[in-house]
């Protein structure tokens, strides 16, 4: 009997207005949003797989030890057309013996200049608009869909008096709402698997786009999440319209709650949460950076170093590594006595302000956890964390993927800690005699530079290029990659009971007003 | 006749417990809204640099000798005291600028760790009127004609020596009368709050510009009301008056609204990066040093190079702009964007207020330099040559100045006649859309049939 109950609510939805409008304007808004997405998807992998050439490449460059810095690239997941994600991420994690990778990272903040060697349109100015992804379509327009669909199926049936028809017959009442929201549901299941299947399309028709298991059952599990998300809208639009004396109202009413749940609670939530922000645990990190660092360079100054001779073209820093190229072979060992002492204090420094971060970040997280809670209690909030989840653009992963740059980092300074003692940590000079500044070299340099300016003397002689590269070969390479879609999932374990759990919620109470009803 | 009909129906009206439940919640989140931006306000003010890093030491004074080739020095835009009212500017926007004395060199925005924990929230005054408000005006009108028609009074009450644009004036009248209302106490209470926190002291333009906020809420609440109307008159049942609304509420409020980035990055025309790099490195070309020129001719010409630098950056950052407005243009045909964008201009943010701050930075910078130029001049021992990027050598003074108010970045946000002047397109449209709906409306309704439809 429920049976005939479901095809009857499907077939009334499938020839309705409402139903031929709601898909018009999904399809339209889903395809559209899909397309420039999806676009947006290859051109940020595009300067991925760039990006990570150009990081090889400098890296196979380099010629001294100290200026190793490896660079993390993280590749854009093909789902972040469903869940953006956090935005302000950094796309790659930097790695080096003076920097231990931590959640602030750089981040691409935005910055406008006129040394960036990107080739994509970039214009930060457009985050005045609300960037938006597919998860929030869903979640929007959907859902009001939805609603759009069940406001009426009691009220309207029991103003028509078809309602009293249909509890005379020999059937529960029970199953009448379980006809209606199957009804419903498989009426929804529709415009979402058209909107799903315009998004695979677009996927399959860009060249650039490559789907792996992973994708397609990630691709399964959203349309899933998505159904048990819209269900729960359904459940709360047949409760509603129980409760409702008329039909008109009724809307009304399920709107307003819409607007509570869809809008006010996760824009709302968020900023009550703004009131436990950690702002004294900002400035003491500021303070503590700061005593950190008066800490360093108390300790590197009281290093004493007498220089040998002058040396002709060097880069060093106090906090970072060094590149010598101009200096004596006495030189080069005095140095390296210097380097011995000093190096080890670089490092220190460095896990010294990640300590410090790493404590604003434990703040920043407990803050984070309160705001997430004061949100949850919203469908629309629980389906996007479960959708981030499942897209690998959630902060959860960020921060794995953090923790196993920082494991790599371990392995890269066990590699470079003995290099310090030796001289290619700062110097190739040994290698190369004609460009130590002894004093027949000097002698040549500078009736050469008269002759024809310092340029040539730098073009031709005191030259980086000349250099041939440090053979890299047995350094640890970084195994970072996104966790696992298992993993992720199971991340997100209590939204997803919590999603089902409500949804149940809302379909247990209208069970209940359903029992009691009159017509 | 008028007033006997609105005041039937605004007693309705403000004793619903929909229009209570509505303003309830309005007074909450801006409330909320006020407190929260007393706080993240009070802690921008404290932060707030109080010397230009990179120029001025912690004593006021500057090394005139380094000066020529300080390329980080840093400023950053003062907070807005009305970001309560709509902040998106305020969030997103660039709020930084790197520059040199002899030219800008970059504008950005901090990474906010917020935005990294989770979606950055933006529950503003202008967000409350223009989801919360405009749906409410919906609430009290889907069914004002409509409603009416199907319980037969609206011939009862046509029949009464009234004309139906009366009748038609008496519904808007008393929808918008308890929304003004509710409008205007909830931002009194907030603004009583706001006071009472002693976070931010409010200027008498600041005022002008909240007024100015209010006006423009009350044109953008009429034409939502204006919108319900209509859907009421234009169908038979309340029940698709307000299936009608829903429809229109959502596509304006949301769909058309957020569409607006989309299509912008799509059409917009900006150059890339790497080819705005390339124009910067191809500027000598323009301005070539020749062998045999003076140092002072050198310095000149090096001069002149930052200064065309300079002028590409703002231009880059135009362009950007331009795009951003595209976007704008595109979804100004729904009043809620036009509502955002006036609120936006009105209190004085968004991409007007961006390019008054690359203005005072350059401002600045060039009152800077004519000040370390003059102090330059008192110095004998120098040769009186700025040279970019070349220093600790003769050509510059190596003295050590209180160059006095010079020193001082100001930033201070536009004055309300400027930013009327910029919100007047807005503003203007609202207007436009009210006389619009108002005369399709009574159009419709002029020659609506009104026989009780049966069984509806």
């Amino acid at each position: 009997m429920v049976r005939y109950i479901v095809r009857k609510e499907l077939l009334v939805n499938l020839l309705s207005m409402r139903f031929a409008l709601g898909l018009v304007v999904v399809a339209l808004v889903m395809g559209l949003v899909g397309y420039v997405l999806t676009e947006d998807y290859v051109g940020r992998r595009q300067t991925y797989l760039s990006d990570v050439q150009r990081h090889q490449e400098t890296l196979r460059q380099t010629k001294v030890y100290s200026t190793i810095e490896v660079a993390i690239d993280i590749p854009p997941p093909l789902l972040s057309v469903f869940g953006r994600g956090v935005k302000d991420l950094s796309s790659s994690i930097r790695v080096s013996p003076y920097h231990v990778p931590s959640l602030f990272e750089g981040g691409s903040g935005s910055s406008i200049h006129l040394r960036s060697t990107s080739d994509r349109p970039y214009n930060p100015l457009l985050r005045f608009f609300t960037p938006i992804d597919l998860s929030f379509v869903i979640g929007i327009i959907l859902s009001l869909f939805a609603i759009l669909l069940v406001f009426d199926s009691f009220s309207g049936e029991r103003e028509r008096g078809t309602l009293g028809l249909m509890l005379s017959c020999p059937i529960g009442r029970v199953q009448v709402l379980i006809g209606k929201f199957l009804g419903a549901l498989l009426t929804m299941a529709i415009p979402l698997t058209i909107g799903f299947l315009e998004v695979i399309l677009l996927w399959a028709l860009s060249p650039e786009v490559t789907l792996d298991t992973s994708s397609w059952v990630g691709v399964g599990l959203i349309y899933l999440f998505s159904l048990i998300f819209l269900s729960g809208f359904l459940a709360l639009g047949l409760l509603i319209s129980l409760f409702a004396k008329e039909s008109s109202s009724g809307l009304m009413y399920i709107l307003l709650v819409w607007i509570v749940v869809a809008v006010v609670i996760p824009e709302g939530g968020g900023y009550l949460a703004e009131y436990a922000w950690p702002w004294e645990a900002r400035r003491n990190v500021v303070e503590k950076l700061k005593e950190k660092e008066d800490k360093f360079y108390k300790a590197l100054w009281k290093v004493e170093y007498h220089q040998k001779c002058a040396w002709w073209y060097a880069n060093t820093s106090d906090t970072g590594g060094e590149s010598l190229l101009g200096i004596t072979e006495e030189e080069v060992y005095n140095r390296l006595e210097y380097n011995k002492k000093v190096f080890p204090l670089k490092f220190q420094y460095a896990e010294d302000r990640y300590r410090v971060l790493e404590s604003y970040a434990v703040a920043l997280r407990r803050w984070a956890g309160i705001r997430d809670n004061l949100i949850r209690p919203s469908l629309c909030v629980l389906y996007r964390n479960i959708v981030q989840a499942i897209s690998g653009t959630d902060i959860g992963s960020y921060e794995a993927m953090l923790r196993q740059a920082r494991r790599y980092r371990e392995a890269l300074m066990s590699y470079l800690r003995p290099k310090v003692e030796t001289p290619e940590w700062f110097t190739r000079a040994l290698e190369y005699p004609d460009m130590q500044p002894t004093e027949e070299n000097v002698k040549y340099w500078m009736k050469l530079a008269e002759k024809e300016g310092m340029g040539i003397l730098f073009a031709r002689i005191l030259n980086w290029d000349r250099i041939t590269p440090l053979d890299l070969s047995d350094m640890p390479r970084p195994q970072v990659k996104c966790p696992d879609l298992a993993e992720r999932v199971v991340g997100v374990t209590t939204d997803a009971l919590l999603l089902v759990g409500i949804t149940g919620l809302f379909l247990g109470l209208a069970t209940m007003k359903v029992l009691r009803y009159t017509p | 006749m008028l007033w006997k009909i609105v005041r039937k129906d605004l007693v309705e009206h403000i004793t619903s417990f929909r229009f209570l439940a509505v303003f309830v919640f309005t007074v909450m989140l801006m409330v909320t809204s006020v407190l929260v931006f007393s706080v993240r306000y009070r802690n921008a003010i404290e932060e707030y640099p109080r010397r230009v890093e990179g120029l001025v030491n912690k004593d006021g004074k500057t090394h005139l000798g380094s000066v020529p080739c300080e390329g980080g020095a840093t400023v950053r835009r003062f907070p807005s005291a009305l970001a309560f009212i709509s902040g998106t500017g305020e969030r997103e926007f660039p709020n930084g600028a790197t520059f040199a004395v002899h030219g800008l060199r970059a504008i950005w925005r901090a990474p906010d760790i917020r935005g990294m924990l989770g979606s950055s929230a933006q529950v503003d005054w202008a967000f409350v009127v223009s989801v919360l408000l405009s749906f409410a005006a919906g609430l009290l009108t889907y069914k004002a004609i409509s409603g009416e028609l199907r319980d037969g009074t609206l011939a009862l009450m046509l029949s009464n020596p009234v004309s139906r644009g009366t009748v038609l004036l008496a519904k808007y009248l008393a929808a918008l009368i308890p929304l003004a209302a509710a409008l205007s106490a909830a931002m009194a209470f907030s603004l009583i709050v706001l006071r009472a926190t002693g976070a931010v002291q409010l200027t008498g333009d600041d005022w002008l510009k909240i007024g100015f906020v209010w006006l423009a809420s009350l044109l953008y609440l009429s034409i939502f009301v204006l919108i319900g109307l209509f859907c009421s008159v234009f169908a038979r049942s309340p029940l698709l008056s307000a299936v009608a609304f829903m429809f229109t509420w959502t596509c304006l409020v949301f769909v058309v609204p957020n569409l607006g980035g989309i299509l912008a990055r799509q059409m917009g025309d900006i150059k890339t990066p790497l080819q705005m790099k390339k124009l910067s490195e191809s500027v000598p070309d323009r301005f070539p040093l020749t062998p045999g020129m003076s140092d002072a001719e050198v310095a000149s010409v090096k001069l002149k190079r930052e200064l065309a630098r300079e002028r590409l950056l703002i231009e880059y950052v135009q362009s950007m702009v331009r795009q951003v407005h595209l976007g704008q243009n595109l979804t100004r045909i729904s009043p809620s964007s036009a509502f955002s964008y006036a609120v936006e201009n009105i209190v004085g943010g968004g991409t007007y207020r961006l390019m008054r701050f690359i203005d005072n930075v350059v401002r600045f910078r060039e009152g800077f330099f004519r000040a370390i130029i003059e102090a330059d001049k008192k110095d004998p021992q120098s040769e009186h040559h700025y040279e970019p990027w070349s220093c600790g050598s003769s050509n510059f003074s190596q003295r050590v100045v209180d160059l006095g108010p010079a020193k001082e970045f100001r930033d201070p946000p536009p004055s309300s006649i400027e930013c009327l002047h910029v919100a007047f397109m807005d503003m203007s449209l609202l207007i436009l859309y009210n006389g619009l709906l108002f005369l399709i409306t009574f159009l419709r309704f002029v020659r609506q049939d009104i026989s009780p439809v049966p069984g509806v």
